[in-house]
């Protein structure tokens, strides 16, 4: 009960910090509010499964974890449109042509690569940072963020990434 | 560079939202821990076949647990070990410091000290009653993909543990290390002589081999 407990605290303290990176990972992927919301509690959920052996990873674990299950969601409703139209034949704006740009990259990017770049891109975060939230090397990061960004020169049109050195 | 995705107007964690994250997640993880509670009922039996586990026999109320020992196969009688009803699960950790197929156990209240520090880190370890109860705990190599017994094939008397894996990828955390340590409190009654497992070295589990005295 003791352990119980203490996750319980834990997490409802953790709680708003957590939902707001989820939320903000959940929203820049998707678009849909109410979607990220549904998102950013599924992984928030998760989270409480997991609670002890995330440790200080948390929040890199929210994010990772709620930008798989954004673009599981993405996934799942290509399937059952069909196949996806162009970003330019159904993007009204600069933003929506983004997401559908970012979903289908990180779509396509291996595992590693797409953890790399959700946190050191998406979320900004530094390669330290993002090395701690992986349980992994500087050197990995840039490593795979060099890879993850390539990609990405070549499949989005981003300004700010084309201006970016590796 | 996405921040021109953001949303102008997020919304707020409300503490209801929190509250449902908990009642969910506590459902899940009874869920996970019920069936965790069969794996580690079989990992006992896989001990104790290979590594000698050696209980003293007593009656029902002080508990008659007597591992049988010979060329590593039997049979198992008595409880059915599928159950989680003889299984209390005390905690489940991410692995640390314990390498995939590390299983300890404790007898009484010095080893169950000595093993809560090895796996737990700071916290305080449940009550454990030891007349009644023995407490293992296993580190198994599952990435969080919810490795759990599902059943014992029983072919010719020999009774194998069959551990499967969920089959949704998606519940598999990428970032984790991929092992757990599961501590259980196991009531002594519920292992029943005779009985014995077949040793397979498809299983991870062969790294220690303790020998556990039950007084």
């Amino acid at each position: 009960m003791l352990v119980k407990r203490s996750r319980d605290e834990e997490f409802r303290e953790a709680y708003a910090e957590l939902f707001s990176h989820a939320y903000r990972t959940a929203f820049r992927i998707s678009g849909d509010r109410g979607a990220s919301q549904d998102l950013a509690q599924e992984a928030l959920t998760r989270a409480y499964v997991h609670w002890a052996r995330l440790g200080d990873r948390r929040v890199g674990w929210v994010v990772t974890t709620t930008s798989r299950l954004a673009i599981d969601r993405w996934r799942r409703e290509q399937r059952r449109a069909g196949a996806a139209p162009s970003s330019a034949a159904i993007a009204s704006d600069t933003a929506t042509a983004d997401r559908l740009d970012l979903m289908r990259l990180l779509a396509r990017l291996p595992r590693r690569q797409r953890e790399v770049a959700v946190l050191r891109y998406l979320e900004d975060w530094p390669e330290r940072d993002v090395a701690e939230a992986l349980g992994c090397s500087v050197g990995s990061v840039k490593r795979h963020a060099a890879r993850a960004l390539a990609a990405m020169r070549v499949q989005l049109e981003l300004p700010s990434l084309a201006t970016e050195a590796l | 560079m996405f921040t021109h995705l953001d949303d102008p107007a997020p919304p707020t964690a409300a503490p209801e939202m929190a509250d449902r994250a908990v009642a969910e997640g506590r459902r899940r993880l009874r869920r996970r821990q019920a069936t965790l509670g069969g794996v580690t009922a079989a990992l006992l039996l896989v001990v104790g076949v290979v590594g000698g586990l050696t209980m003293a026999r007593g009656d029902d109320r002080d508990g008659v647990v007597v591992a049988s020992r010979g060329d590593g196969e039997g049979r198992l009688e008595g409880s059915d070990l599928g159950s989680t009803d003889s299984l209390r699960m005390l905690s489940m950790f991410g692995a640390r410091g314990s390498r995939p197929g590390v299983v300890r156990a404790a007898v009484d209240a010095a080893e169950y000290q000595a093993l809560w520090d090895a796996v737990s880190g700071d916290t305080q370890p449940p009550p454990v009653d030891f007349p009644r109860e023995v407490v293992v705990s296993i580190t198994l190599r599952d990435g969080g993909c919810g490795s759990r017994l599902a059943r014992f094939d029983n072919t010719g008397g020999v009774l194998t543990p069959v551990f499967e894996v969920d089959p949704l990828p998606r519940t598999c955390q990428l970032m984790e290390p991929g092992a757990s340590t599961y501590v259980v409190a196991l009531d002594r009654r519920s292992v029943r002589p005779p009985y014995a497992l077949p040793w397979s070295e498809k299983y991870e589990y062969a790294e220690r081999r303790p020998e556990v005295r039950v007084p």
